[in-house]
């Protein structure tokens, strides 16, 4: 391993030395354009033996130069393909510069009308905002980008997954409004599909718990709108359920209600979103002693 | 065959006097060995009063592990139900890619059409000449034919949709009205039994988990039914991309021969 990196090196002293030369009168005037392609050339097999050897920092930056040149040659393309190697490769060792490689080459992409793609790197950067560097607020962003561009290119259902982790997101930090409207409109446009529609019960489920987050009134007007958007819900256990909480909430029963959510659980385990959910709604009981 | 006996064993005991209902209750209230009811009575009574006791308990048992198994069978249908869903939104988002693939396979095919044209133009001055004759005529590329595939997908799609909530909706209450545990619900509920005992109790539990469980394997056979057609109309589309991306491939090396001669290497 030690001597790939050895050889990655050297190609890597090899291509600085030949944008050097090719700085030189002669040199522009005759074989310009082919060192430059040449020394692109060294640069990504210097970076490939990099990876090869495990030494991210240096592959990502040898990916970086090499895009770098590719922009200057105007090949925007190739450009962006190796800011996303870049990145790739900076994910392991430093993800603020695997964010900042895959923001410049969302930038060609979107220059270049590629939305999808540019997509699909938002999606990239929110989740590692998600993951390795914990950031919620700019994952959401990013999130909420990546749906747009979606939505743009007609591609409806990776907009709503990206708008499912944004609701998500967005009610674990209080926005409740939001992830209701994001919910219900995935739950609405899921119905319309043969497909999908066995989704939208579980999505209806969330959007009631947002809303008793809120307000027990408003839970309840949702709760018979979703009934009668679809007469299916009212059978399903997530409906007995919310309709039980509901009850529980107005006693101000705290053991009734965690015995309901346990009786739930036992069924079908409540992962961990809804148990941070459930709890506040919890707390909810607590803190208000004066609603009955 | 022997909870056959205990069954009718434990019916015939129903129909004796309160006494036996009374000591019956008691002794599932302890859960301790019920306490000698008689010592002046004969031992035989006795031990078939201990006979009894051991097999309701059997039955107790039995219809606790029924409940049991039934309670879990709804826990791992429902978890069935979610990998279904999960797989269909992945299903949805396969198709919109496969979708988009296709959209750009035809691009590239005409792409390529035009490129041969130059091609020919270059190469010598009598294909030159006739593709001016004949470059006014094909302007408009074939997109044509993506609207019209790509709108009947949605067609089919919105009326298998309208055919399966009716019909599953139809269906449901079909199935509903016409299942023999419901009808011999509606009847309990008009003539308003309370169930006494506990064994009544745990058969109407188990019959309302059976309920569930009913629906919720009719919501799995739609599920089943529904990735299926999904599944079998994407392959269609596979092959169809498997076949423009053939032709493409096929173009493109013709194409780089043709200029390779060209430029001489």
């Amino acid at each position: 391993m030690a001597d790939n990196e050895q050889k990655a090196m050297q190609l890597m002293a090899e291509a600085e030395k030949k944008l050097n030369s090719s700085k030189s009168f002669l040199g522009s005037l005759f074989g310009g354009s082919s060192k430059v392609e040449e020394a692109v050339d060294c640069y990504l097999r210097a970076a490939n033996l990099f990876k090869m050897s495990k030494k991210w920092p240096q592959a990502g930056q040898a990916f970086c130069l090499a895009a770098q040149l590719h922009l200057k040659a105007g090949v925007r393309h190739d450009a962006a393909t190796n800011f996303v190697d870049a990145s790739n490769c900076y994910k392991k060792c430093d993800p603020n510069e695997a964010v900042s490689c895959l923001l410049k080459a969302i930038e060609i992409y979107t220059d270049m009308g590629r939305f999808t793609v540019a997509a699909k790197q938002h999606q990239n950067i929110a989740e590692l905002y998600e993951t390795e560097c914990v950031d919620l607020a700019r994952a959401m962003q990013h999130y909420e980008q990546a749906a747009d561009y979606f939505r743009g290119e007609e591609s409806t259902s990776s907009a709503n997954k990206c708008m499912l982790k944004l609701a998500q997101y967005a009610a674990q930090l209080e926005h409740y409004d939001k992830a209701i409207q994001i919910y219900e409109q995935i739950a609405k446009s899921s119905l319309d599909n043969s497909l999908l529609k066995y989704s939208a019960k579980e999505y209806m489920f969330r959007a009631a718990l947002c809303h008793l987050c809120v307000d027990i009134l408003n839970a309840q007007h949702a709760l018979e709108k979703y009934c009668g958007l679809y007469p299916a819900f009212t059978d399903t256990r997530e409906c007995k359920l919310i309709k039980e909480l509901i009850e529980h909430l107005e006693d101000q029963n705290v053991d009734a209600y965690t015995e309901a959510v346990k009786t739930y659980d036992s069924i079908s385990r409540l992962d961990q979103w809804y148990t941070t959910m459930l709890v506040r709604i919890k707390k909810q009981i607590n803190d208000n002693p004066d609603l009955r | 065959m022997s909870g056959n006996r205990s069954i009718l064993n434990s019916n015939n005991l129903f129909e004796d006097d309160d006494v036996d209902d009374a000591n019956f209750v008691e002794s599932y209230r302890q859960r301790f060995p019920p306490p000698q009811p008689r010592p002046s009575q004969s031992p035989y009574i006795a031990e078939l009063e201990r006979q009894r006791q051991i097999t309701l308990e059997k039955q107790k048992e039995i219809e606790q592990r029924t409940l049991d198994s039934s309670v879990r069978s709804i826990g791992l249908l429902r978890e069935s139900e979610q990998i279904g869903i999960a797989t269909a939104e992945e299903l949805a988002r396969q198709r919109e890619q496969l979708e988009n693939t296709n959209k750009r396979l035809d691009e590239i095919n005409t792409n390529l059409t035009y490129s041969q044209k130059h091609l020919n133009g270059i190469k010598s001055v009598f294909y030159g000449f006739k593709n001016y004759l004949s470059g006014k005529s094909d302007q408009t590329p074939p997109k044509s034919q993506i609207s019209p595939s790509s709108s009947s997908s949605k067609v089919g799609t919105s009326s298998r949709f309208d055919d399966t909530t009716p019909s599953m909706a139809a269906g449901r209450s079909s199935n509903f009205s016409s299942h023999p545990s419901t009808r011999l619900r509606e009847l309990d509920a008009q003539i308003q039994p309370e169930p006494i005992s506990d064994s009544q109790r745990i058969n109407k539990i188990l019959d309302q988990n059976l309920d569930e469980m009913v629906s919720h394997i009719t919501r799995l056979k739609g599920l089943g039914v529904a990735l299926g057609d999904e599944i079998t109309q994407q392959n269609e589309l596979i092959d169809r991309i498997h076949d423009k991306a053939d032709d493409a491939d096929i173009k493109i090396g013709q194409q780089n021969k043709q200029m390779n001669k060209l430029l001489g290497k």
